[in-house]
């Protein structure tokens, strides 16, 4: 367990999840009703609830642990939790039992207005909310998704925390909203959930993907879906408990209009009585029928608008025998006239028992009325605000859909923007390229230029200046011819010279021509015998060869790719110069071999034990002209070693020296191996 | 007796032509050698017009032909040489300094019989010249000539 900040409320929220979801379950297992519900009549945590708590912790333990590689497990748990949400949320929605609610055990609470063991929908939403945010977890582009989804599941679990601290009571008694301990629970996973996501958002991910327009639009568009669900609920909720308190408004008019009206025919039927007893018309007679007959009808509508009504029973059952004395009495009276006449009816009305049962009528409707009257306050109350909270609610889940799409606009309207930008500084860039493409083929021309008019250069410079060279050469010859029996000795040595330092200039123009022409000439790979190559070389150099004693110890060369004539200008330019300076050395050993392999070429090198050079004059070697030894120790023009590194350069190689004085050389060059078909053949013999 | 062969040498370096005369007079039958100075000498030459208008001449056993030369040079005497039906029968041999591929290519694409070039040590110069001229005079059968031949 790594104890990163990042990493510690993750951890903090699985373990306190887990914690919450095992009470629950241990709760209804045992039959514990506090392990269930923290708070007295508060709903419980339904099972459902508990096993979809515990599958989120799993899911945020395993995507904590290791943010950066994918978890087809920690998915498949936030999926089961996604469902749970969905399907829960689909009944409460649609009104629809599909028998998931108590798949683990039977809910016997019977709490008043809930469906047994079917979690609130407010604990659907955020169990939703937290499993989409799991299942999208490991994918970079869908984070704005994640955290979307976890921050809607912390918002709903801290919703009814903040209530509960305000007004703990009308909370615990809606039946809409998550019980405590889960909605503790949803908000320590939406935040959890959003840490990990941004701590693994923080690390470097293999394959960085920018999160494309498409995966923003439907990240928003879930949570402004998301979020209008809440919305809706919340305003249908709003809307029944609307239709609830106008029912309840109209019923508790009703009762009190039927609480008066019962005085008033009681009081009627008493005046209707008194006249019949006085008149003995049929007609007040009738009157006198119907309005007991109302009287009666008017106690049932009460009757039946307190029911279920406690505070109202006590006085329901008094009006009841007050109003049925009464009525017994009016009955009484009546039927004391019918058989005995007037005056012992008149007795009868005499007595103070009706009036005493009126007055008695009279304060028990009052004192119903007045509780009518209070209930009828409280409901009209209840429908002002749940209009408010209907229109609230209604304009909150507006404006956060509102920012949502405005903000969901912004990005496109930006990304657009930037994706506009880009075109054009690609375009830019484009323009660029080419600029740089069209300046790049005049340097090439430039360079083609200069290039040709070098040619010309150096054809000028062998046609011109060979020729004075001929000159002397061949005038000095006539001069000796003529004259070189009456010469002394010292002028005779003085036309050697000259003749001497003619063929020598010769000899550099052909070298510096030879070089030139090896720059242009065309680089013809194939497959070339080292063995034969080197043998042959040795051959060639046999004139100044034939009086030394050279031990050559020549190692398996093998087979390379380059262009034949320019290896055995290498090879004799190498071998040249290691006889060359073992001439004082008897025997002279030298060493041709390949020495291994440098960054996929081969290495091969050519060692003497002659006079060496200090190494301090190393980097001079390769340039042309230069030379570390002077011109009567060790003849040569200096442009040898040049040409093999032109050579060995031209072939994609490289070369370098190792020496030291009076112990000996080595020259070091690489070449590729032949990779061809072998059907090139070898012909490394041929000359050419 | 037979008029000793005729070459023509065409070279604008004094020193060359001057070697090269050397180097031909020295062989056991030295060759009548006639020395022009460049192209345009030669041209006058071989058309007889101009110096040499009054000229009548058989055609030279070869041509000893430098090409870089003032005035007109070796390449376009060539290219006229060869373009003349006349003419074109007669042996050309470049003699240059130049060991240029595209020279090499030019000269033979236009018809040059030889191409030799000049040695820079004298000894080499010699062999040379002196096997080129016993060649071209000697070995070689030149073309009958058309019209007027040498008289007898």
């Amino acid at each position: 367990m790594r104890l990163e900040a990042t990493s510690i409320l993750p951890q903090l929220a699985v373990i306190l999840t887990v914690v919450i979801g095992l009470c629950a379950l241990a709760g209804w297992a045992f039959g514990v009703p506090p392990l269930r519900s923290v708070l007295p009549r508060e709903a419980p945590v339904e099972a459902n609830t508990a096993v979809a708590l515990l599958l989120a912790a799993g899911a945020l333990w395993r995507h904590q642990d290791s943010p950066r590689s994918t978890r087809p497990d920690a998915q498949l748990m936030g999926l089961a939790v996604l469902l749970l949400g969905l399907v829960t949320l689909a009944q409460h929605v649609f009104d629809v039992d599909l028998r998931i609610d108590e798949l683990f055990f039977r809910d016997t609470t019977d709490l008043p207005g809930s469906v047994p063991g079917r979690m609130s929908p407010y604990s659907a939403v955020a169990l939703m909310g937290i499993g989409l945010s799991l299942t999208a977890f490991n994918a970079p582009s869908l984070r704005p998704l994640v955290w979307t989804a976890a921050a809607l599941a912390a918002f709903v679990g801290a919703v009814p925390i903040a209530g509960y601290l305000t007004n703990a009571s009308a909370v615990l008694a809606n039946r809409w909203l998550s019980p405590v301990a889960a909605t503790i629970a949803f908000v320590l996973l939406g935040l959890g959930t959003i840490v990990a996501s941004w701590a693994a958002a923080g690390r470097p991910y293999p394959r960085v993907a920018r999160s494309s327009i498409e995966k923003k639009v439907l990240a928003a568009f879930t949570g402004a879906l998301l979020l209008l669900f809440v919305g809706a609920g919340f305003t249908y909720r709003a809307s029944v408990d609307f239709a609830r308190s106008v029912e309840g408004i109209v019923r508790s008019e009703q009762l009190r209009d039927a609480l008066a009206n019962l005085y008033v025919v009681l009081a009627g039927a008493e005046s209707a009585q008194a006249a019949y007893l006085v008149t003995s018309r049929q007609q007040q007679r009738d009157e006198f029928e119907r309005l007991v007959a109302s009287a009666r009808t008017y106690r049932l509508a009460i009757a039946a608008h307190v029911a279920g009504d406690v505070t109202q029973a006590a006085d329901l059952g008094e009006l009841d025998s007050h109003v049925n004395a009464r009525l017994a009495l009016l009955g009484e009276v009546t039927a004391l006239y019918d058989e005995n006449g007037l005056p012992s009816a008149r007795e009868a009305v005499a007595s103070d028992e009706g009036s005493r049962a009126m007055r008695s009528i009279l304060t028990v409707t009052a004192r119903m009325d007045a509780r009518g009257e209070k209930v009828l306050v409280e409901r009209e109350s209840t429908l002002a605000r749940t209009r408010q909270l209907t229109l609230g609610s209604l304009l909150l889940t507006l404006a956060i859909a509102t920012g949502i799409f405005l903000t969901l606009f912004r990005g496109i309207s930006r990304e657009m923007a930037a994706r506009a930008l880009a075109d054009d500084a690609l375009r830019e860039r484009n323009r660029e390229v080419s600029a740089l493409n069209s300046a790049l083929a005049e340097r090439a021309a430039e360079v083609e230029a200069a290039n040709r008019e070098l040619e010309s250069f150096s054809y000028s410079v062998s046609h011109d200046l060979r020729a004075p060279l001929r000159h002397i050469d061949g005038y000095i010859e006539m001069l000796r011819k003529e004259a070189s029996e009456h010469l002394p000795t010292e002028p005779r040595r003085y036309l050697d010279v000259i003749a001497d330092s003619s063929r020598r200039m010769s000899t550099l123009i052909d070298d510096l021509l030879a070089f030139s022409r090896m720059g242009r000439s065309e680089l013809r790979v194939r497959r070339v015998d080292l063995d034969a190559l080197v043998r042959e070389v040795i051959q060639q150099l046999e004139m100044l060869t034939r009086d030394r004693r050279i031990e050559w110890r020549i190692g398996p060369l093998g087979i390379a790719a380059g262009d034949l004539p320019m290896l055995r200008q290498v090879f004799a330019n190498l071998l040249g110069n290691a006889i060359k300076y073992t001439r004082p050395r008897d025997p002279a050993v030298i060493e041709v071999s390949c020495s291994g392999e440098e960054a996929g070429k081969r290495v091969f090198f050519v060692r003497d034990n002659g006079v060496g050079f200090d190494m301090t004059h190393a980097a001079k070697l390769f340039g042309i002209f230069q030379r570390l030894h002077r011109a009567e120790e060790f003849d040569g023009t200096g442009i040898g070693l040049a040409n093999v590194r032109r050579i060995i350069a031209r072939h994609g190689g490289r070369v370098w020296a190792e020496a030291e004085p009076e112990r000996g050389a080595a020259f070091f060059f690489t070449l590729d191996r032949f990779d061809g078909p072998d059907s090139v053949g070898s012909t490394t013999g041929a000359t050419t | 007796m037979k008029a000793p062969p005729r070459i023509l040498l065409v070279e604008d370096d004094a020193r060359d032509a001057e070697l090269t005369l050397n180097v031909l007079a020295a062989t056991g039958a030295p060759p009548e050698v006639i020395h022009l100075h460049d192209g345009a000498e030669a041209l006058d030459f071989l058309y007889q017009r101009g110096a040499y208008a009054h000229l009548d001449s058989p055609p030279p056993a070869v041509m000893l032909l430098d090409l870089k030369m003032p005035r007109i040079d070796g390449m376009e005497v060539l290219r006229q040489v060869k373009n003349d039906p006349v003419l074109k029968t007669m042996p050309v041999v470049v003699l240059t300094s130049s060991r240029e591929d595209s020279d090499l290519r030019e000269t033979y694409a236009l018809g040059a019989n030889a191409y030799v070039v000049k040695p820079v040590r004298f000894q080499s110069f010699l062999e040379a010249i002196q096997s080129v001229g016993a060649f071209w005079t000697g070995l070689n059968e030149p073309p009958p000539a058309s019209g007027s031949g040498a008289p007898g």
